[in-house]
Parts: structure tokens; C-alpha cells; sequence
């Protein structure tokens, strides 16, 4: 491909490959994005290419591998286009049919349907399925729509178009006021003004400054840079480069983790496409304007997604947090100007200087507008990613996009903002979710994890769980953090084995106060909230688990015991043979109720998974 | 410690409480020693110096060079003063008129004002057990007076009223060993230090700031004027003293003996004094038998170590 | 020059210098382990915090990493601060109870005993041995590895510091005195980083001065002739 000099360029080649296109040719897309590859949609690519080829059809369907379309919970998905007929969890063995039926007799085949869990109606376009007919995917739709490693596609639908408009009808000055109208903040957690570090980044002195994509993402259970960068990454790009064309840089980095090995590619292919078509390099578009990228690999620390962190790992150094009393924005990356976002903010940027400002502020919450990209995990029965409205409430998208909780019990919590965030409870339900609102109620916005807990879940567990993880993240560097968390690990872990001793929640508390107040980074300075927002909503919890020894939700091992209750036990035998430490005792010949001895019990629960009827209780 | 100072020297502080611009001669090692001091100590110090050659070229009036709290005092009251001092610290504190921290009291004095004319405070002092630290800058002659000699003096060197002459070979007299009457006080730190060993002096004096109770250090300072020698060789000379075993290099915690520097051979005599103009008239003869009997003591101090 | 007050105190300070120093200087006490003024400030030991007022805004921030400015307000002595320390201390002295600097230190805080199971950990983990090994010695011989709490100076692989010279600025430099030297006759050990390293001898005196590793850096590095450190320091003519 030769390089584009032009804006005039660019849309006349656009239009050579919108013309070649016809809109209604069908068009199957499959999502390989991150919970459909486990799924195993690559077999299901497979079988459906086999049977086109098969069916004699191939030249006149398109077959599209597609990034993640965000509903995990269902994949391996397939969207049949123009119709937008969604079928879920797709196996191999269905392709044929698929084609035979759909494709070629254009009837749907209904067992691959999604059937709504209450009114048990079945669903046929991907539009009406209601996870996504509550979702606002201004960035993240387009993930479903194109071939990530097809650069055709991207420009298709509209793609380096904001670029166009920023390079040739913009100045600088006037895309930072642009995006400062917008209201855009950070997503990757800190929640800061966009427009306004891009300005402090313009201003600051210097020749060189530096933009930086951070797609270190590690909370656990949160994946939606991750989604992004393997679906759409060339949307990533485009803000980038806008960015540095405002900001004044001609160098960024994106910096990447490295367990995203196809986050990794899908960029790396998309930059050299990019490069080739003269999105990068020098003058891009004619515009006289310079810009190269670096992915850059991560080492695979936590903390490294912390900027200065992440900066000095850029340098070679060891990946710990420097004191930012001198902001990143004036002296970052090899001490000069630098202005890192995350891979969301990035993304949308197009989209704002592609509709503007006044678009972009009509969606969200006084503090906080635009849209955001949360993954749902947890108890919830549509696992996915969800792109929704700043200002939706928590109840909107654990049940209404969610589907409710799994098994239909009770909700108990929902932890937001990764490790780092706190867990909040029922009666916070219709918190409408923006930065400031979760802030205040002691928990964050984060990179936009969520996790939703229900009944049977601990929340002294919970918090022991993320201090494990931030224990082992911490860099080390400041003694308040690295051993604030690891005293604080000691303490719930004692309290989860019954060892909790009166003033412990003191104990906590105090801990958590030193690690928040006297360590450097935002790691430690987060760092308890998963601590002290359990207190502060399940106190009663930690007194159970302290006082009376006992876990309410009966999964600290070592405070409940499991008993078959007599009454109930058919004496079937089931329990006793799933029990991997013969602790039950019994014999079917014998006709007596079976029992756990508790001595040799080890608690793993799979006498109570494994009985039909509800005969073992754990007290 | 000693042959650390190629680079841990450079981690000294670059704060200087006792600041240039004195009136020290070309080559003065007690200035020297007096500037490790004021680092060892820092800031929180109140220093009592008695008269001699560094309150002389520190404070002309209306200049100082010190910059921690400092006050002058008759020859003889350096101990007495510092106790004083150390007495009102203590009882101020203990009402509440001051807050509670750690401040160190330094008694300062040449060998004159030690040695001969302030023994007996310093006697005193050190028996009452004052938690202060006395460090005597031994420059073995009352120098800014004009070179007289003094109880520190060692023997055969020529001063104006010992002069070395046809009869009468210098001082006639061993050098007084200071340091062993203050061990003699039984008090709970004693050390020999010297400022060619800037690191042990800074180690010393610390230890000596961190007693609790009366601590005593004594430290050779070369003074090129009065030694008649070339000021550029006052750090050598310093290395030499240690290296020949005249002015070995130990400290005493709590009556244990230890040689913080130790030479398995030591230097010929020989090779200290040929620098000297004050020992230019001693005789092969001579040096042989001070080397006999500083070689004997130094065996001694060695015996109280083990 | 820039004007701040420290304690109601004011306190006129060179601009971009560090807040830490610059107390230090006034007379303020203010307790740290990881600073030293030879070497960056790193901010590892949290102890010096204070609380800095700032347009009406005030934070607890360590002071050694604070560059000052132009009319802010430093308390050392809130009863936040105060309340800080002492678990800082708190946790170190839990990491470090058998070192007697630190307990001392702790003492002088007003903390007595720890609330948590006692480690048997020797090193503070400041870093001050590592910077100084590469800001002021420019050996680079040690340096932190791992993370959280797993962290620990070593040398290489937790082997020998083969670039180690045994100059002994960690030793001197260690706030809690755990590194050690041992000289021997002709070796000199810098024990916790299992560096040996023969001494050589004087062809005048016959004293060992310096290592034999060490002499040959400094020789080839300067470029000086092959037998320039053939006698030792007083020997040398």
C-alpha cells in the first residue's frame, strides 16, 4: 500500500473500499475475544468456513473474525449480517446447519437463540437481546463489526476520520479546548480531567514530550482494555495520534502487558498497517505532522500500571512509583513532559472529535459524561463487558443488563475499581455509578472492574482475597504499603481461621489508615479500601467471625462444619463418594442417615455440591 | 573501618557546623578535627571551649565559625562549664521548660587546657558522671602562644621552653598519657583518635555522643607551625603517628580495650620524625630508645586488649 | 529563595531543595532511616512525614521526597503525623525486632511492643546501601529484587557481588548496621554480600591496604601505570 499524503486521499480510498463492499451481502462475524476463544470459537471459525466451502456458498458469504462483543457469559457467539441474528454459544457441530438453514434457506435456527431467563421469549436480533439493548457502545460497538487485523475494515466504518478533521481543520489549541469541553476523564482510574493534563502537557517546557497508551491492565477480573485492544485497536491508535498532534509530541508508547499475547499482535499489525497506509511517521496526511509509536511489553507487575511506575519501567528501570510532586505531564518519561491515558480515554477521543463536544457531554452525570466500559463478573448471570451511560445506577447493570444474580439469590455486594476499590452493599444499590459518587461511597471507579458477590460469599474472605493480591503487587518500596498490606493480610487471615481477637477491626483500621496515608503511590494509598469498605458495610460480619468464630456465609473453612441432616439423607451415597478424605461415614445396606466425622472433614464442600437433596448443611 | 574512606567518607554530611574561613595556619590538622567533630555531632550540640588555638582562630570577634551553639571559657573550666550545662539541660527538661531531646554537651580543649590546667575540672567532672563528652585536640604544645611546651609534649621534641641545645635533648619528659587517666575514671567511653582517619574519628566521636554518661576522646592533631614540618605532610604524618605506634588507635567501652586500628609490624620510628624539625637534632641513639619504649607500650595496649 | 513556615517557625529555604534538609536544618526533629544527603531521596522508610498546607489544602507527604515552595505551611507534630510514625515504626520494628537502632527509635516514639507476629528479618530494606553503591560508588554491585513483601537487597542471583569492591560505603552507610565487614590478614569480607577479596600488600611497609580488585578498578579507570599501587598511602613518596 502507498502511503496517503492527503485528506483527499483518504476519503477517495475509503470510497474505493466502501464501493467494493456491498451492505447487504451476509456477512457472519465471530467474536474471538477473550471469553469466546475459551469458549472455543476458533473450532467454531473453523467448522463454519468447512461448511461454506461445503456448501457451495463461499464466495458469496463473508466470514469475519471478529474482536470481543462483550457478552462472554453466552460465546462462542456468531452474528449473522445484515439480519444481525445472534446465536450463542455456537459449537461446531452446528455450522452445517447454520448454513444450510439460515444462510442459505434464511430461516433461524431456534435452539441457538437467546431466550430472555424470565419471560423465556426467544431473541433473534443481537440488537433486541437486552444486555446490549441497555448498553451505550459508542466505543465499544464497533469491536463486533470488524476484523481487528483488517485495516479496510477499521476505515470502512468510518475510522481515522476524526483524525482527517483533527489534522486539517483544527489546530492544537483547539482540540485540547474540545476535549476539555467534552468533560472526558480519565478511565484508567484516576478519574483526572483529560483535557486538562493534555494542557498542562502542552504547556510545559521543553522540546520533547511524550504520549503514552497505558494498557497495563491487572486488576483481576477486569478486561476491558484488554477487549479493546484486541478488537479495535486501530480506534486506540487514532486517539493517539490526535492526541500528540494537540499535545505537541511526536513519540508515544504503548505500553502493554505481556500475558495479552494477542492484545500484543493485534496492535503490532495494526501499527505496521497503520505505518504503511501513513498514519504514522513523517508528515502524516500532509499535514506536516510527525508521530511514531513503540509498543513496549510489560513485565507483568501490578504496580507498573501506576505512571510513574510505568514510566520508569519504559526507561529500563525497576517498575516503583516515584513522588509526582513534580506532575508526569512536566516532568514524566526521561524527565520531560509526558502525558500518559489509559486505552479507553483514548479510544474516545475519535468519537469526540468526530461529533464534538456537545454530542459527547449529552451522555453522563454532571462530574463525569460519556460512556464506560465495565466488565461484569462475579455471580451475575450475563458475565460480559458492558459499555453504559456515566450516572446508570448499579442496579441497572447487575440486573437489568446482568440478568440478576445466579440462581436467583440474594445479592450481597458488588466490588467496583479492581483490587483497589471496595465492595458495596445492597442498600447502595441505586448509586448512580460516576467517579465521584463511588468515591464517596468509599469505593472507585478504577479501570472498571465489577464483581458481584452474592449470599454466599464472605466479605471478610473478599478483602482477605484482594489483600493477597495486593501483598504480592506491591512494589515494596515504601515499608507502610509493603507491610501495612502484609500485616493486613495477617489479620484477616487469623480472623478467617478464628484466631480473630478483640480489637482487631481497630487493628485493621489503624493499619489502614498508615498504608493509605503514609504511602507514596495510589497503590498503597487505595490499598485498604477493600479492608475498610467491608468494615464499613458488613461490620457485623467481621464481629460474627471474631466474637461467636462463625462464618455467615459458610465459606471460612476452618469456622464452619458441614452435617448431613438425617431427616433429609435418602442414603443414596452419592457424598460418600465424592469425599476425597473418606470423611463420611455410612453404609447403604445399612439404611441409616449418613455422617460427616469432623475430624477428618476437610471442608472442601463436595458432599454438599455433589446431594441431590439439600441434605447437607454447613452451621 | 579505617581503610573505608575512599568513598564512605563521601557520605559524611556536606553540612558544615564549624564553617572555612577561620584563621587556622596552612596545614592545621585540629582544624580538621574540630570540622569532623561538628559533622559527627550535627546539629542538636552545645559546645564549651576552653582557651587554646581553635576558640583563638574561631571566633575573632565579631566572626564565628561555629554554627551549633558554642560558648568560650577560661582555660581551666571547660569540663566545669559543660557539666553545668548539661545539669541545667537535664533539670529544664525534666520541668518541661524545654522540650525533651537528645542534645549533646562537648567539652573542647587543647592539650594545654586538658592535660595541665583543666585536669582538675575535668577530673571532676568526668568522676561525677556527667553525660557530656569531653575530646581534648592534642596538638602537643601550647601553639598559639608561641610553641611552649606542655605535659603533652612528647619526649625529645624542641619547643621554645624545652629548646633542643648541646645539654639538654628537647623535652625531657614522656608525654603525659591522657587518655589513661581518663580511663582511670572508669567511665563508660574512651577513645584515641585521629583526623588522618576521618572515618574512625566521625565513628568515635558518635560512639562517644551516643554514651550516656561522661565519654572521653582524645585526638592527635598535627600542627605543622609548632612540629616544624611541611603542612602539606599533616595527613601523613597523622597515618604515620598511628602507623609507628607513637599515638596508637583505640577506644575503651566500658573498660574493654580495643585496638580499632592495628598494624601486625610497625613503621620504624624513624620514618615519623624525619618530617619533624622538632625532633631534627635527636640522635640514631635516641630514636632507638624511644622506639624501644614506645614499642613496649604499645605491646602493653595491645596485652589490655585481648 | 523561597519563604515557608515549619511549625508556625518561618524558615527561608533554597528553592527545589528537599523539606527534609532543610528542618533538619531549622532544628526541627524529624525522624528518618532511608536518607541521606549524598544520594537521591528515595522515600522508602516513611518516617519524616509531615503534613504540608498548600492553598488551603493540607496532605501528609514524606518530606524527604517534598521539594519546597513559595508559602506552604509544614507541621511535623500533628497528632496524624505523630499517629502515622508510630505505626510506621510499629511495622518495622515487627519486621526488624532484634535491630537495636530501630528500637531505640521506636522507643523514642512512645512504642513499646508490636501488635503482630514478630519477623526475624534483619534489613530494613531503606535501600540506602544500593543507591550509594551506584549514585556515589558507581559499582553497582547490589541492588532490590523482587517485590512486595518478598523484597530484598541482594547481589546478583543472591550469589557473591562479583562487581562488588569491598569499599565498605554500605557498611558505613547501613542505618541498622547489618551489612558487616571482616578483615582478616590479607581478605576482606563484606559478609552479607559474600564478597571476599584478597588485600594487597605494601612492598615498603609490608601492610595490607586495600583490595587487590578494587586498586586494579581504580588503576584502569584512572589509567594509571602498573605499579602505582605497589606501596600504600604513607609509603608512597
Amino acid at each position: 500500500m502507498k502511503r496517503i499524503n492527503s485528506v483527499e486521499d483518504l476519503e477517495r480510498e475509503r470510497e474505493k473500499i466502501r464501493a467494493a463492499r456491498d451492505p447487504n451481502k451476509p456477512c457472519i462475524t465471530i467474536c474471538t475475544g477473550t471469553g469466546c476463544h475459551a469458549a472455543g470459537c476458533y473450532p467454531v471459525a473453523g467448522a463454519l468456513r468447512e461448511a461454506l466451502r461445503t456448501g457451495g456458498i463461499e464466495g458469496e458469504v463473508d466470514l469475519r473474525i471478529t474482536g470481543c462483543h462483550g457478552f462472554c457469559e453466552r460465546g462462542p457467539l456468531v452474528v449473522i449480517n445484515p439480519q444481525r441474528i445472534l446465536y450463542q454459544r455456537v459449537k461446531p457441530d452446528d455450522a452445517p446447519d447454520i448454513v444450510s438453514e439460515t444462510l442459505k434457506k434464511g430461516k433461524i435456527i431456534e435452539r441457538l437463540l437467546y431466550v430472555h431467563p424470565l419471560t423465556e421469549e426467544k431473541i433473534v436480533r443481537e440488537d433486541d437481546v437486552p444486555f446490549y439493548k441497555l448498553q451505550k457502545r459508542i466505543i465499544f460497538g464497533n469491536n463486533g463489526n470488524i476484523d481487528p487485523t483488517s485495516i479496510e475494515d477499521y476505515l470502512a466504518i468510518g475510522g481515522y476520520s476524526a483524525l482527517a478533521k483533527a489534522l486539517t481543520s483544527m489546530e492544537p489549541q483547539q482540540i485540547v479546548e474540545e476535549v476539555k469541553k467534552s468533560g472526558l476523564r480519565g478511565r484508567g482510574g484516576g478519574g483526572f480531567h483529560t483535557g486538562t493534563k493534555w494542557e498542562s502537557c502542552r504547556k510545559a517546557s521543553g522540546d520533547t514530550r511524550y504520549v503514552i497508551c497505558n494498557a497495563d491492565e491487572g486488576d483481576p477480573g477486569a478486561y476491558m482494555d484488554r477487549s479493546l485492544l484486541e478488537g479495535n485497536p486501530h480506534s486506540v491508535l487514532e486517539g493517539m495520534i490526535i492526541g500528540a498532534f494537540a499535545i505537541g509530541s511526536n513519540e508515544g508508547y504503548v505500553y502493554v502487558r505481556n500475558e495479552y499475547p494477542l492484545a500484543v499482535e493485534n496492535l503490532r499489525i495494526a501499527l505496521d498497517r497503520a505505518n504503511d497506509w501513513g498514519f504514522f511517521g513523517k508528515n502524516i496526511l500532509g499535514s506536516g505532522f510527525d508521530f511514531n509509536v513503540k509498543i513496549n511489553r510489560g513485565g507483568g507487575a501490578f504496580v507498573c500500571g501506576e505512571s510513574t511506575a510505568l514510566m520508569a519501567s519504559l526507561e529500563g528501570q525497576p517498575g516503583e512509583p516515584r513522588a509526582k510532586h513534580i506532575h508526569t505531564v512536566e516532568s514524566g518519561l526521561y524527565e520531560k513532559p509526558t502525558n500518559l491515558n489509559n486505552v479507553e480515554t483514548w479510544a474516545n477521543v475519535p468519537y469526540i472529535v468526530n461529533l464534538g463536544a456537545e454530542q459527547y457531554r449529552q451522555i453522563g452525570t454532571d462530574g463525569s459524561k460519556g460512556t464506560k466500559i465495565f466488565s461484569l463478573v462475579g455471580k451475575v448471570n450475563n458475565t460480559g463487558l458492558v459499555e453504559v451511560p456515566m450516572g446508570i445506577t448499579l442496579r441497572e447493570i447487575v440486573y437489568d443488563i446482568g440478568g440478576g444474580i445466579i440462581g436467583g439469590k440474594r445479592f450481597k455486594a458488588i466490588q467496583t475499581g479492581g483490587p483497589s476499590g471496595g465492595c458495596l452493599p445492597e442498600s447502595l444499590l441505586d448509586l448512580p455509578v460516576d467517579f465521584d459518587r463511588l468515591t464517596e461511597a468509599g469505593s472507585m471507579m478504577g479501570s472498571g472492574g465489577m464483581i458481584v458477590m452474592d449470599e454466599n460469599n464472605c466479605m471478610v474472605d473478599v478483602a482477605k482475597y484482594f489483600m493477597n493480591f495486593l501483598k504480592e503487587e506491591s512494589c515494596g518500596k515504601c515499608a507502610s504499603c509493603r507491610e501495612g498490606t502484609k500485616r493486613m493480610y495477617e489479620v484477616l487471615h487469623r480472623i478467617t481461621e478464628g484466631n480473630g481477637r478483640e480489637g482487631d477491626i481497630a487493628l485493621l483500621e489503624d493499619l489502614s489508615f498508615v498504608t493509605a496515608e503514609a504511602s507514596l503511590c495510589a497503590l498503597g494509598g487505595t490499598a485498604p479500601n477493600p479492608v475498610l469498605s467491608t468494615i464499613r458495610y458488613f461490620r457485623e460480619e467481621y464481629e460474627v467471625h471474631i466474637k461467636n468464630k462463625k462464618c455467615p456465609a459458610g465459606v471460612c473453612k476452618e469456622l464452619i462444619t458441614y452435617r448431613i441432616i438425617p431427616n433429609q439423607c435418602t442414603i443414596c451415597g452419592r457424598c460418600q463418594k465424592v469425599c476425597p478424605s473418606q470423611a463420611i461415614r455410612g453404609k447403604i445396606k445399612m439404611k441409616k442417615p449418613f455422617e460427616i466425622l469432623p475430624e477428618k472433614c476437610i471442608r472442601c464442600g463436595m458432599c454438599s455440591e455433589a446431594c441431590k437433596f439439600d441434605a447437607i448443611e454447613i452451621v | 573501618m579505617e581503610n573505608l574512606n575512599v568513598y564512605a567518607v563521601r557520605l559524611l554530611t556536606q553540612k558544615e557546623y564549624f564553617a572555612p574561613g577561620h584563621r587556622s595556619c596552612q596545614g592545621c590538622a585540629e582544624a580538621l578535627a574540630v570540622r569532623l567533630i561538628a559533622k559527627a555531632l550535627g546539629r542538636n550540640a552545645i559546645v564549651v571551649q576552653a582557651t587554646g588555638c581553635m576558640e583563638i582562630v574561631a571566633s575573632p570577634l565579631p566572626f564565628t565559625s561555629w554554627e551549633v551553639p558554642w560558648i568560650h571559657v577560661a582555660f581551666e573550666t571547660a569540663a566545669s562549664v559543660a557539666s553545668g550545662i548539661e545539669a541545667g539541660l537535664k533539670a529544664l527538661m525534666r520541668k518541661g521548660r524545654l522540650p525533651k531531646k537528645r542534645v549533646t554537651v562537648l567539652g573542647m580543649g587543647g592539650d594545654g587546657a586538658t592535660n595541665d590546667i583543666g585536669i582538675m575540672a575535668l577530673s571532676g567532672a568526668l568522676e561525677r558522671g556527667h553525660d557530656f563528652v569531653y575530646i581534648c585536640t592534642d596538638n602537643e604544645a601550647y601553639m598559639n602562644t608561641g610553641i611552649q611546651r606542655s605535659s603533652g609534649t612528647p619526649f625529645g621534641a624542641s619547643t621554645t621552653t624545652s629548646p633542643a641545645g648541646r645539654v639538654i635533648p628537647g623535652q625531657i619528659t614522656w608525654k603525659k598519657n591522657m587518655a589513661a587517666i581518663a580511663a582511670a575514671h572508669n567511665i563508660p567511653y574512651v577513645a584515641t583518635a585521629c583526623p588522618s582517619y576521618p572515618l574512625d574519628l566521625v565513628d568515635k566521636v558518635k560512639k562517644a555522643a551516643g554514651t550516656k554518661g561522661p565519654a572521653y576522646v582524645h585526638i592527635l592533631s598535627v600542627c605543622p607551625t609548632g612540629w616544624r614540618s611541611p603542612t602539606e605532610m599533616s595527613i601523613r604524618l597523622g597515618r604515620l603517628a598511628a602507623e609507628t605506634g607513637v599515638f596508637p588507635l583505640y577506644e575503651i567501652v566500658n573498660g574493654r580495650y580495643r585496638l580499632t586500628i592495628d598494624f601486625p609490624k610497625l613503621r620504624p620510628i624513624r620514618d615519623y620524625f624525619k618530617y619533624q624539625g622538632r625532633f631534627r637534632h635527636l640522635t640514631d641513639e635516641m630514636t632507638e630508645q624511644i622506639e624501644e619504649r614506645v614499642h613496649r607500650e604499645y605491646q602493653a595496649l595491645k596485652d589490655k586488649c585481648q | 529563595m523561597v519563604e515557608l513556615t515549619v511549625d508556625g517557625q518561618a524558615v527561608g529555604a533554597e528553592k527545589g531543595k528537599m523539606l527534609l534538609p532543610i528542618c533538619l536544618d531549622a532544628g526541627f526533629d524529624i525522624p528518618h532511616l532511608c536518607y541521606n544527603e549524598s544520594v537521591r531521596p528515595y522515600g522508602a522508610c516513611r518516617l519524616c512525614l509531615v503534613e504540608v498546607r498548600k492553598n488551603g489544602r493540607g496532605r501528609m507527604t514524606t518530606s524527604c521526597t517534598y521539594p519546597v515552595i513559595e508559602g506552604i505551611e509544614v507541621l511535623t507534630q500533628t497528632e496524624k503525623v505523630l499517629r502515622a510514625r508510630r505505626l510506621v515504626i510499629e511495622l518495622i520494628l515487627a519486621m526488624c525486632p532484634g535491630d537495636e537502632e530501630i528500637q531505640e527509635m521506636a522507643r523514642e516514639m512512645g512504642v513499646e511492643d508490636v501488635r503482630f507476629e514478630k519477623e526475624e528479618k534483619d534489613c530494613i530494606l531503606c535501600g540506602l546501601c544500593g543507591r550509594v553503591c551506584e549514585e556515589v560508588v558507581g559499582a553497582n554491585a547490589i541492588h532490590f529484587a523482587n517485590k512486595g513483601s518478598n523484597r530484598e537487597m541482594i547481589p546478583p542471583f543472591a550469589g557473591e557481588a562479583t562487581d562488588c569492591i569491598a569499599c565498605g560505603a554500605c557498611v558505613t552507610v547501613c542505618p541498622v548496621n547489618v551489612i558487616g565487614m571482616r578483615e582478616e590478614s590479607d581478605e576482606r569480607t563484606i559478609i552479607r554480600w559474600k564478597r571476599t577479596l584478597k588485600m594487597k600488600k605494601c612492598k615498603v611497609c609490608g601492610n595490607y591496604f586495600a583490595p587487590w580488585f578494587q586498586l586494579e578498578k581504580f588503576r584502569q579507570q584512572a589509567g594509571l601505570p602498573t605499579d602505582f599501587f605497589d606501596t600504600c598511602y604513607s609509603c608512597r613518596e
